[in-house]
């Protein structure tokens, strides 16, 4: 009865060894999981504001652009090219509408 | 073992002592003092609205630009550096010393730069100078529409024009966010935290549009140069919506660079009001016939010229005698009009003015518009009531006179005039101030003006029909009396018969010529030409020019396939108080290419029956099943609406000739 009992105590603390060790190693991969997500998300925060700093540059040169190129396709700058080229506006009765 | 047991248990004691201090008891202070180290505020402000015209070409648009700024505090050697910042900012040297010699902590060195410049910068490497990126607005098509649309302040807020009057609206909002930042201080993306919120500003789209804006500027500028005159205004109007599509003042402002021409941003059409002249005499005359103080056929004498009213000479430009309503107008005489105005009284005459907008603010959502003088009718004696009947002692704004003008174009109908169309502008409700043929006589009598012998011939577009009135007025001294300076104007609507577009032109003190027939109209022809072809909407129909083709040759021309009659086809030179203007010829024979073989003339398309005598003329359109309505006098036909070859209207076949002596 007394052997028995013993091995029962005996049993019962052996799974408490591996109850306490399988809570601190998964208490260790959590730990190292966490640590890993964080540097993880660090680099992704890195990342993301070079990829914000990139776009908004890039949504500036865009902007530039459409700028110059409504300068470039303005009245008076075609008016000048136009007299570059010897053109001149047309008078009535020299306009044709071609319709579909 | 008991001792060891107790140390541990003390140890571990300990350990979940100072947790519970670290994290409850002094947590919070702890946490703030984390997340100042650890977390910074970063302020963001919205990129401003963009502005569009009625097309959607880009008016303005914001865009990233970058600021250097200095930090004495930082710099190694500050005499060193300003060669170097010099060059690179392209400034001069002695400038650049003395702003680095300012005793701040903080100092702008230059705004806004160029991507070239602020490359120059970074290039340089130089301690304590660091570039900051701000917004700044661009206006691509330079000083077009400069004064509408305003400008903005360096630090992006609306100071004049569209940018102040909409500035809730086009300004981007701000916002603060946490950012992360790391051991140096450089700044990490944490989380969204509020950034899908859009900061940006809206976008306002104008009814402008920008190529007759081009248009009106590019006319206003040649008239101010040609005839010397201080400045000058011109407004386009589209008549059946009242959408203001060109606003041009002269000199021109451009608002890309507001500090070097800082005394041209006002926008004149808003804030001078200047006395109309006599473009305010198809108002009297739509007062008097609405009150049927006069007809069409009613006369007047107009004295041949001089006139004295209670101790005040009145003149007319040339000497008349009696004249019917039509021809006051048309020839634009002072007396009969200070003598229709007599009949008609100051209170009507004054009522109907206010009806038509005089005296109160025009309703655009722009800021500062001079609301104009327009005196009670208690205050007016005879002689003033004789002057308002011409347009002088009262003074208006070139919106105002574009509102009644449009009342009587539009049928007797005040409707708004509408400059922004997205958003939606906030317009006053339309109300009716004339009757229907009132308005339409008036038209028929501003069509006289320009396509008969009236002052306002230089307007004629060959092919087209015109309609408008001239306006010289005195200008007033500081003294108040009036003395040599003219301001010179034309209100103009084309096509006269079914007006699309309205254009008033005035240019300030032209000289030495200064009649508006003169100096306005032309420019009011070169706008509406312009504007008609650009939408398309001018004949195609060869027209010639009587100084470019023979007239022998113009009557030899047959249309055989046809078989349109050319015998009397030439049109009477026709010229106005002697400025020899107004000698085209209209041969609106685009037919043949077109049309031959598909519809048949009279039937489907309108015959021409200029250059026949009123009885042929009638008796042909008869055969056609058309009555035609006949104006002004002569035995000819001068000119027709519709135009030959054109299409008969959808409902009834209406056509009217216009006469002139042969």
């Amino acid at each position: 009865m007394s052997a028995n009992a013993n091995a029962s105590r005996k049993k019962q603390s052996t799974g408490w060894y591996w109850a306490t060790s399988l809570l601190g190693i998964c208490g260790l991969i959590l730990g190292l999981t966490v640590v890993w997500v964080n540097i993880e998300r660090l680099d992704l925060a890195y990342e993301l504001k070079q990829l914000q700093t990139e776009l908004e540059r890039k949504n500036d040169l865009q902007a530039k652009l459409e700028v110059e190129r409504m300068n470039l396709l303005s009245s008076s700058r075609l008016r000048t090219l136009a007299e570059e080229n010897e053109l001149r506006q047309a008078e009535p009765g020299q306009i044709r509408m071609l319709r579909p | 073992m008991v001792l060891l047991g107790t140390c541990v248990l003390l140890i571990w004691g300990g350990l979940w002592y100072r947790a519970f201090q670290v994290q409850v008891v002094r947590g919070p202070e702890l946490q703030a003092m984390a997340a100042r180290q650890h977390k910074a505020a970063e302020f963001e402000r919205g990129m401003r609205g963009e502005i569009f015209d009625r097309q959607g070409r880009l008016l303005a648009k914001s865009t990233g630009i970058q600021s250097v700024y200095v930090r004495p505090l930082e710099l190694e050697d500050p005499e060193a550096a300003a060669p170097v910042l010099a060059a690179a900012l392209e400034m001069p040297v002695s400038q650049v010393r003395t702003l680095l010699g300012r005793p701040q902590n903080f100092i702008w060195l230059s705004r806004q730069i160029s991507d070239r410049n602020a490359r120059n910068i970074v290039n340089a490497g130089l301690r304590g100078v660091y570039l900051t990126e701000e917004s700044a607005r661009f206006y691509p098509h330079g000083h077009l529409a400069g004064q509408v649309l305003g400008f903005v302040g360096l630090d992006g807020e609306g100071l004049e024009g569209v940018e102040k009057a909409y500035e809730e609206i086009l300004a981007g909002r701000k916002a603060t966010f946490v950012a992360q930042r790391d051991a140096s201080g450089r700044r990490m993306y944490l989380d969204a935290q509020g950034r899908e919120e859009d900061l940006r500003g809206r976008n306002v789209t104008l009814t402008l549009d920008a190529q007759i804006q081009f248009f009106a500027e590019e006319a206003l500028a040649a008239s101010v140069k040609s005839f010397n005159g201080k400045t000058g205004m011109a407004l386009v109007v589209h008549v059946p919506t009242g959408d203001i599509l060109a606003m041009a003042n002269y000199p021109f402002f451009n608002p890309n660079m507001p500090r070097q021409n800082a005394e041209q941003w006002r926008n004149r059409i808003l804030s001078d009001a200047l006395e109309p002249g006599s473009t305010l005499k198809a108002m009297l005359m739509a007062a008097a016939l609405e009150e049927r103080v006069i007809t069409n056929d009613t006369v007047y004498y107009c004295e041949e010229g001089r006139w004295r009213l209670t101790g005040v000479n009145i003149r007319d430009v040339k000497g008349r005698g009696w004249l019917p309503a039509n021809k006051i107008l048309r020839y634009s005489s002072n007396i009969c009009s200070a003598k229709i105005g007599l009949d008609l009284g100051a209170t009507r005459y004054h009522d109907y003015l206010r009806k038509m907008g005089f005296g109160e603010r025009s309703g655009l959502p722009l800021l500062g518009e001079n609301p104009g003088l327009l005196r009670p009718p208690r205050s007016w004696y005879p002689v003033d009531l004789a002057a308002v009947s011409f347009g002088q002692g009262m003074s208006a704004n070139a919106l105002q006179m574009a509102r009644a003008y449009l009342v009587l174009a539009n049928r007797g109908v005040m409707h708004p005039l509408r400059l922004v169309r997205d958003p939606e502008q906030d317009v006053a409700p339309i109300s009716v101030v004339f009757r229907e043929e009132v308005a339409r006589t008036v038209m028929r009598m501003l069509q006289e003006v320009v396509e008969e012998d009236g002052t306002g011939t230089q307007a004629r577009i060959p092919g087209v029909i015109g309609a408008g009135k001239t306006g010289t007025a005195q200008k007033a001294t500081a003294a108040g009396r009036y003395g040599d300076r003219y301001v010179a104007s034309f209100a103009g609507f084309y096509p006269g018969d079914q007006p699309e577009y309205f254009i008033y032109v005035v240019v300030d003190e032209p000289h030495p010529q200064h009649y508006g027939g003169v100096v306005a109209a032309p420019a009011v022809r070169d706008i509406g030409l312009r504007s008609l072809a650009y939408a398309g909407k001018l004949p195609e129909g060869n027209v010639f020019a009587a100084h470019d083709v023979d007239q022998d040759h113009i009557q030899g021309l047959a249309v055989r396939d046809l078989r349109v009659e050319r015998g009397n086809l030439d049109r009477h030179a026709v010229s106005s108080d002697g400025d020899g203007a107004a000698k085209e010829f209209a041969l609106p024979d685009g037919l043949p290419d077109a049309l031959s073989g598909v519809f048949e003339l009279g039937k489907d398309v309108v015959p021409n029956v200029t250059g026949l005598s009123v009885r042929r003329a009638v008796e042909r359109l008869r055969g056609y099943g058309v009555l035609p309505e006949v104006e002004g006098g002569g035995g000819v036909v001068s000119r027709q609406a519709p135009e030959p070859g054109q299409p008969w209207p959808p409902q009834e076949r209406r056509l009217t000739l216009w006469l002139e002596v042969s």
